[in-house]
């Protein structure tokens, strides 16, 4: 009957498509490798095809023994040209390179004078201090006169403002914001008026004609200098750290008294003595003390019934210490180079 | 106010280093802004004495002098040019080899056949005053000797510059500083007592005084003084004066000053002879007067300007500046010496108005102790009379007819420590205000204090409390703490939607700006609503900062060009705050706004994008984005707008019927008036607006449940035709179920007809309740084709 003869030869024929087919769909080295395994391996499909090539009948063997030779040189061929070509593939294959830049996200920055405005904000906040705005063009009787600074008087010279039309000006402080928010309330008043000032100061490295202001009051009965000095050092330490130590020092507004000038021990030297607070270890920082009854005059409250404290502070010296900024243009200037720092 | 550490010590005894005394001062509200040392700048210089002077043979001016140098140098020759050289004289010799105060170093020189050993020295070669001509001779009141070193004899001194707050007008001389030291110290006080010899003639014989204005003038003294000789002043009273920075004029004005430094009255001398009938007539001027000050100046007097006459012409502005027509000069021998009290408010008024300011007008003012006039005439008479000799008449012409009493207030040790939160003795307190020279006189609850008329700033309880506070110490003042920190609250204080607003910038890249309120004329011009909407400021510091800012654009493009200039390719501001403006009736009003601008590279180039530079529709969406968050709306809309500084109009930002801002390209000739070349797109939203109309409470939708169904439309419009007005049909048309139109795709080229644009829209159905149907789509997108062929001619693209 001779089926085997036949049947060989179709298995070799059907193995030499199917091979044609699967070499078509590998494209990896290793992929490559299997395929070479599976049909020149020892065991593989052709090593196969031999040893039923050798239970053939003799006279049978050689046309099926060529049809598999001719099938094991086409294979290895054909395995040596996939390999070839895979080699050089994998030189052109993407490679995944973690170390590739990751995508630029464009930000913006919060500017820093109001980055520190809303630090001092939320101090003052979370002390119990409520937050009141007032007119930046302000009249005189709220910016002066309310404030026990009758015209005329040598305390004006120590503010040189900037005029419009009538009782106009533009606010030297922050302070008329006080007159404006006890003329609305009875006491107890805590409250702090954070804002733009403007003084007519001639642009320098210390000096500007518009700068920041946040001006803090509280009126109750019983409220006293010791309060005063005990809100400004927790502040003074929840801003620079617990080891800041404050100072006050006699002075005089028209609208306080007793008046004081508030320093805290410098924080680049800790006190020692430096370039930075002019080897005094103080950093002056700005104006306090207890209401002046006269101002309790202007908005109807009892001086006897009644004390409080008020104290200032300049923004922008405050931010000028935090960063070590030694211009106070820079805040003003928004080069992007200096904005990008905060 | 300037004074030396020797002179403070004339009236106090000081155990502190200059140093200490700094630091007290400045605890005790005399803040020292300077601690200056002044030493010696020279050496080699020794006390001599001129034995003999002949002219140099051969010179008409120079002079042959020997002088006596003691016994460790012996006689010397010098050759010296000063005219004031004179036998017997003692003066300082700089030895061979002495250093001069600039440094030149002194040999023995050759005058012809002369040789000069030494140099006899000015006070100006010795760095001492600025006064160069003559050499400085010594006044040996038997102090000195020959050969003896002149930095003992000059010894160093601190000169201290004190800040003095407007209140204390007696710390305007150095006994008020004195008396705070001797007040903190416990030390006694040593007030100069002058001893006057007077001659037997009355003041009144010669000087009459008429005081016209008293409320003005409350008090007017003169002496008079004869026979004086106006003279350099000797070298204690120059260098004092010149070590706290007043320059040395004569003997007579240097007493003047010297008085005022030291008691804070002001004096002024007058030369009697200019004065007609020697009469004083203290009166107003007349409107539009006119009067030479000695500065050589003309000024313009008004009716409330005080002045002191003689009989038939003004010779001063009262305690502001003496006049060039009574100066004293080296002529003069017979001396009016005027102290007086000018009110503080009279002072003030005539300051301003003729906008002069003196060292005299300053201290008067501030007012000046008008029971403190007598005694610094007194001191001043003295001081002519030694330096500048001459004869004093006897007694002093003093018009003071309503004389100021001291007050007495009412103090309670019991108010005090309640105020500063203290528990401080009742004694203690009383001490320190007896200490500063107040009266105590105890009483059943608390003490009748009577103040002494040198201080006119302690008129209330409060102002003695203070004084207790100050002397008592402010560094022993405890801080009670009674604001407990809490944490929780931080935030609450700032306004919400604001923060909002400034973090979503920051998040899409805009930096946050801060630009000055005032700006140029220009500026405000360029984006206002007309001129007379303007407001300028009166006395401005310069055109450039003249005019407040009517919007935040003009800064923030300022700030835009000068960052362009430095090179930066990409520059997103904005800024938030008050913009003004006054209404028609005159009113100036304020308001809040935000605005932002962006300019330059939107996207960077990277290794897989291409670089795209910004423009109006990255403006458009952050504007939407933005607006859509704050204000809890969907649709932002905009108008065409008719805002000159914006192209073309710009366009109004819409919520709902509010129009809350503008946005648009920055208009071109705007853009050139900053030299800005690049284009700039920009917004701003009246802040009071855009929080009328937010809605920041947020209600939950229900998540969809049902699969969403996608179409893509591709369109063909005329290129006229704007996207908006076909996203608007699809909107219409599109029924309850369309739930988003997203234009992806707007093409022109050489696929579509002439004139044409093609526009792919993608559009999404979805209904709550169910899946819709691929038939209830198909016939929404029928009717919407309709829609969009019938109402504006836009066909689907042909594939």
């Amino acid at each position: 009957m001779g089926g085997e003869k036949e049947r060989l030869l179709a298995e070799v024929s059907s193995a030499r498509e199917r091979f044609e087919r699967e070499a078509g769909s590998v494209s990896l080295v290793a992929e490559i490798d299997a395929l070479r395994i599976r049909y020149l391996g020892r065991k593989g499909l052709i090593a196969d095809f031999f040893s039923r090539l050798a239970q053939l009948p003799p006279q049978d063997r050689p046309v099926v023994g060529k049809a598999i030779n001719d099938l094991r040189a086409y294979v290895s061929a054909e395995i040596d040209r996939l390999r070839a070509t895979a080699a050089s593939q994998a030189r052109a294959e993407v490679v995944f390179d973690p170390t590739l830049p990751g995508t630029r996200w464009e930000r913006g920055r919060f500017h820093p004078l109001l980055q520190v405005l809303d630090e001092i904000v939320d101090i003052f906040t979370s002390m119990g201090f409520s937050v009141e705005t007032g007119p930046e063009i302000e009249t005189d009787y709220y910016n002066f006169e309310a404030l026990n600074i009758p015209p005329n008087h040598p305390s004006r010279d120590l503010q040189d403002t900037f005029y419009l039309e009538g009782p106009h000006l533009l606010r030297t402080h922050t302070s008329p914001v006080q007159i404006r928010s006890m003329e609305k309330q009875r006491p107890p008043v805590r409250m702090i008026a954070p804002g733009r000032c403007f003084r007519k100061d001639t642009p320098d490295a210390t000096h500007s004609p518009m700068f920041h202001q946040v001006e803090g009051l509280w009126v109750d009965k019983g409220v006293t200098f010791a309060h005063l000095k005990g809100v400004i050092l927790a502040f003074a330490q929840k801003l620079f750290g617990k080891d800041v130590r404050i100072r006050f020092r006699p002075s005089f507004f028209p609208f306080t008294e007793p008046s004081a000038e508030y320093d805290f021990s410098c924080i680049m030297c800790k006190g020692a003595g430096c370039r930075i607070c002019k080897n005094t270890g103080w950093l002056e920082i700005s104006g306090a003390g207890m209401v002046d009854p006269a101002v309790f005059g202007f908005v109807d409250y009892d001086p006897e019934e009644y004390t409080g404290y008020a104290f200032g502070m300049g923004v922008e010296r405050i931010a000028m210490l935090k960063y070590q900024i030694g211009d106070i243009r820079l805040f003003y200037d928004n080069d992007l180079r200096f904005l990008s720092q905060f | 106010m300037k004074t030396t550490y020797n002179w403070i010590r004339e009236y106090v005894e000081l155990e502190a280093t200059p140093e200490e005394v700094a630091d007290r001062l400045t605890m005790l509200g005399l803040e020292v802004e300077s601690l200056e040392r002044v030493q010696a700048q020279f050496q080699g210089v020794v006390v001599a004495q001129i034995l003999s002077v002949e002219p140099v043979p051969g010179s008409d001016h120079l002079w042959l002098a020997v002088v006596d140098a003691g016994s460790r140098y012996g006689k010397m020759t010098v050759v010296c040019g000063a005219r004031n050289v004179r036998a017997k004289l003692w003066a300082a010799l700089a030895l061979p080899g002495a250093i001069l105060a600039d440094g030149q170093r002194v040999e023995p020189r050759s005058f012809g056949s002369v040789t000069s050993q030494g140099m006899l020295c000015s006070e100006a070669e010795l760095g001492l005053t600025s006064r160069a001509e003559g050499i400085l001779l010594l006044d040996n009141g038997g102090s000195l000797w020959t050969g003896q070193d002149l930095r003992d004899v000059v010894g160093e001194d601190w000169v201290f510059e004190v800040n003095v707050t407007p209140n204390r007008p007696d710390c305007l001389g150095t006994i008020g500083i004195a008396r705070e030291l001797s007040a903190a110290w416990g030390k006694e006080l040593r007030l100069p007592r002058p001893r006057l010899s007077e001659e037997p003639e009355r003041v009144e014989e010669w000087v009459r005084v008429d005081v016209q204005a008293p409320e003005a003038c409350p008090r007017y003294t003169a002496r008079f003084l004869w026979d004086v000789q106006v003279a350099p002043s000797p070298l204690w009273l120059a260098r004092r004066l010149e070590l706290v920075g007043m320059r040395s004029i004569n003997n007579v004005v240097d007493v003047t000053n010297y008085v005022m430094l030291e008691f804070g009255q002001p004096l002024h001398a007058f030369d009697y002879d200019r004065l007609d009938e020697g009469t004083i007539v203290v009166k107003f001027a007349r409107e539009g007067e006119e009067f030479i000050t000695l500065d050589g100046k003309l000024r313009t007097l008004f009716s409330d300007t005080l002045l002191i006459c003689d009989r038939s012409k003004p010779v001063a502005i009262a305690g502001v500046m003496g006049g060039e027509n009574s100066e004293v000069s080296e002529r003069t021998r017979r001396v009016l010496l005027e102290s007086a009290y000018f009110s503080p408010d009279s002072i003030r008024r005539t300051k301003r108005k003729l906008t002069i300011s003196t060292d005299s007008s300053y201290r008067f003012e501030r007012g000046v102790d008008p029971e403190g006039v007598v005694a610094a005439s007194n001191r001043a008479c003295e001081l002519i009379l030694r330096t500048a000799g001459g004869k004093l008449a006897r007694g002093i012409v003093d018009v003071y007819p309503d004389p100021i009493r001291p007050r007495t207030v009412f103090f309670r040790p019991s108010r005090a420590n309640q105020v500063l939160g203290t528990a401080i003795p009742s004694r203690e307190m009383e001490g320190i205000l007896r200490r500063l020279g107040l009266e105590v006189q105890e009483q059943e609850t608390g003490y009748a204090v009577t103040v002494p008329t040198f201080r006119p700033d302690l008129t209330r309880e409060i102002d003695l409390i203070e004084e207790v506070a100050r002397h008592y110490g402010y560094e022993r003042i405890h801080p009670d703490p009674v604001a407990p920190i809490d944490e929780s609250r931080t935030g609450e204080g700032r306004d919400q939607l604001l923060e909002k607003a400034r973090s979503l910038l920051v998040g899409l890249g805009f930096f946050e700006t801060v630009n000055l309120s005032l700006i140029s004329r220009a500026q405000a011009e360029a984006f206002s609503d007309g001129p007379e909407t303007l407001v300028k400021v009166l006395n401005p510091l310069g055109e450039e900062l003249a005019w407040l800012r009517p919007s935040l654009l003009p800064g923030l493009l300022a700030s835009t060009v000068r960052n362009l200039n430095r090179r930066q390719p990409r520059v997103f501001l904005f800024e938030w705050g008050k913009v003004f403006a006054r209404s028609a009736d005159g009113a100036y009003c304020e308001k809040m706004h935000l605005a932002g601008t962006i300019c330059g590279i939107f996207a960077y180039r990277t290794w897989r994008t291409q670089e795209r530079a910004a423009d109006f529709y990255d403006l458009k969406g952050v504007v939407e984005e933005v607006l859509r968050d704050l204000t809890g709306r969907k649709d932002i809309r905009l108008e065409a707008s008719d805002r000159p500084w914006l192209e073309e109009g710009g366009f109004a930002l819409c919520v709902d019927e509010t129009k809350v801002g503008y946005a648009g390209q920055l208009a071109r000739d705007v853009l050139k008036s900053y030299d800005c070349e690049q284009a700039v797109y920009g917004f701003e939203v009246d802040w009071e607006r855009v929080k009328a109309v937010a809605i920041t409470e947020r209600i939950y939708v229900p998540i969809p449940k049902f699969p969403p169904v996608q179409q893509d439309l591709a369109l063909l419009a005329d290129e006229t035709l704007p996207a908006g007005a076909v996203e608007a049909v699809i909107w219409k048309r599109g029924g309850p179920y369309l739930q988003s139109v997203r234009l992806f795709d707007l093409y022109r080229g050489p696929q579509i007809p002439a004139g044409k644009k093609s526009l792919a829209f993608a559009l999404t159905f979805q209904a709550e309740e169910r899946t819709l149907t691929e038939q209830e789509v198909r016939d929404r997108i029928e009717e919407i084709l309709r829609a969009l062929a019938q109402e504006l001619g836009v066909t689907l693209r042909p594939r």
